[in-house]
């Protein structure tokens, strides 16, 4: 299945990252860790918000949110379950959706953009970080191994924070395509960047 | 297993999932294991996505969640409403320790669930010293249901407003989702914190008269309201 080119990119160094340690100090109490441990995560997280939720103010404001609650939830984070990276990444995810998707309940969604999204325009974002520039380019380079359709549904939804039915409409494509795409296109940019379960 | 649900992965990582099929797939996911572990590579892969497209948020913002978290109390890593969290871990074991005897004694009084509760104690995670209270209480009443297969059982105290909750034979669930308590009054739903993963006993504080105990499954760290249907609704009967 995986192709030689998609063999896995070099991965970050993460095995030294001390973002887990400091998330596991956040969970004792310990404030100084959440103050380092902000550091290291406000970059990637606010990213992620910003680019769900598109106004820099109101990213702010769940970015703000997701950090008080990565505070609060932080004791019943149990390493077993997944990374620390990614159980922080999930929590700002799934609030700045929540976020786009309470507002849109009112009021039509911005279908531009969403096309936007779609064709990966709103791709070439200036990024300020060292780590994140390193990142993005093996990310980027990996995404480029998927096939268009799977590119296309992967970056609409968790960049544009669309259902994958929304995904389905925007595209005029079958919602059981999209749903397989969006897996296997994830399969193929997790195979590719050598992502560990 | 349904090859259907099961191509909802992708989607479910990306949280592009609507919520009646949220729902829905979280439902399967405790029965598929297979599914779990690919959703965690999944949810690993996303998280790719966010780190490659990190943005500095504006200076001034640092400050400001300080001062918040300076202000804002932790969850407990088993029950929200749980009290001393500053106690150490050798005084919890102490704690723990007075609980297993009290919860012997209890177990002569109220029947053989305790019993498997005390095996199951879990001495690090307990919150030892207001269960045992609970326990000790002249006015405790008990309240049991089933949960499918499994059985919960409530001994509530009025006096102290507070009931330990039991549970044997709950099913497991995947790493997404916790068991959340709820406290069901007339006009509010309050959590009562989430249950712990490996079957131990559960301390529910600041009961008020009138209030029910829900148990439900939501997605892994809680809800802030119930989102799925109780499995279990115990009256808490203050007379």
């Amino acid at each position: 299945m995986t192709g030689p080119e998609t063999r896995p990119e070099q991965a970050p160094p993460r095995a030294t990252s001390p973002v887990p340690d400091l998330l596991a100090r956040v969970g004792r109490g310990d404030q100084e860790a959440f103050s380092r441990l902000y550091d290291h995560i406000a970059a990637p997280l606010y990213g992620v918000v910003l680019r769900v939720v598109r106004d820099p103010s109101q990213a702010e404001e769940v970015l703000q949110e997701v950090l008080l609650e990565i505070w609060r939830l932080a004791p019943r984070y149990e390493a077993g379950r997944g990374s620390a990276m990614a159980w922080m990444t999930t929590i700002a995810h799934r609030r700045a959706v929540d976020r786009v998707r309470s507002e849109q309940a009112s009021s039509e969604r911005d279908v531009a953009a969403g096309h936007r999204a779609m064709a990966g325009q709103d791709y070439d974002v200036v990024i300020e970080t060292v780590a994140g520039k390193l990142e993005r380019e093996r990310v980027r380079r990996c995404l480029d191994t998927l096939t268009e359709l799977q590119r296309q549904v992967v970056t609409m939804s968790y960049y544009g924070g669309y259902s994958y039915p929304e995904v389905a409409s925007l595209l005029t494509t079958p919602l059981g395509t999209v749903k397989t795409r969006m897996r296997d296109g994830l399969i193929r940019l997790r195979d590719c960047l050598g992502v560990e379960a | 297993m349904n090859e259907n649900v099961h191509t909802l992965s992708g989607a479910y990582a990306l949280d592009a999932l609507p919520p009646d099929e949220l729902r829905a797939f979280e439902r399967h996911m405790t029965q598929c294991p297979d599914c779990e572990r690919e959703v965690r590579s999944l949810r690993e892969t996303a998280a790719r996505l966010a780190a490659s497209v990190q943005q500095a948020p504006p200076p001034s913002l640092k400050g400001r969640v300080l001062s918040e978290v300076g202000r804002t109390r932790q969850a407990s890593p088993i029950v929200a409403a749980a009290p001393d969290r500053r106690a150490g871990p050798r005084g919890r074991l102490t704690a723990s320790r007075v609980t297993a005897a009290v919860l012997a004694l209890a177990a002569v009084l109220t029947g053989v669930l305790f019993l498997r509760a005390q095996d199951q104690l879990d001495a690090e995670r307990v919150t030892g010293e207001r269960i045992a209270a609970v326990l000790a209480a002249p006015d405790t009443r008990r309240v049991s249901a089933r949960v499918g297969e499994a059985t919960a059982t409530a001994i509530y105290s009025p006096r102290k407003a507070s009931a330990v909750l039991v549970t044997a034979g709950m099913r497991e669930l995947p790493a997404s989702q916790d068991y959340q308590l709820w406290l069901i009054g007339a006009d509010e739903i309050r959590s009562a914190g989430l249950m712990p993963e490996e079957p131990a006993p559960v301390l529910a504080t600041s009961i008020r008269a009138g209030d029910r105990l829900g148990i439900t499954i939501e997605p892994r760290g809680g809800s802030r309201q119930p989102t799925t249907r109780p499995l279990a609704v115990l009256p808490l009967p203050s007379s």
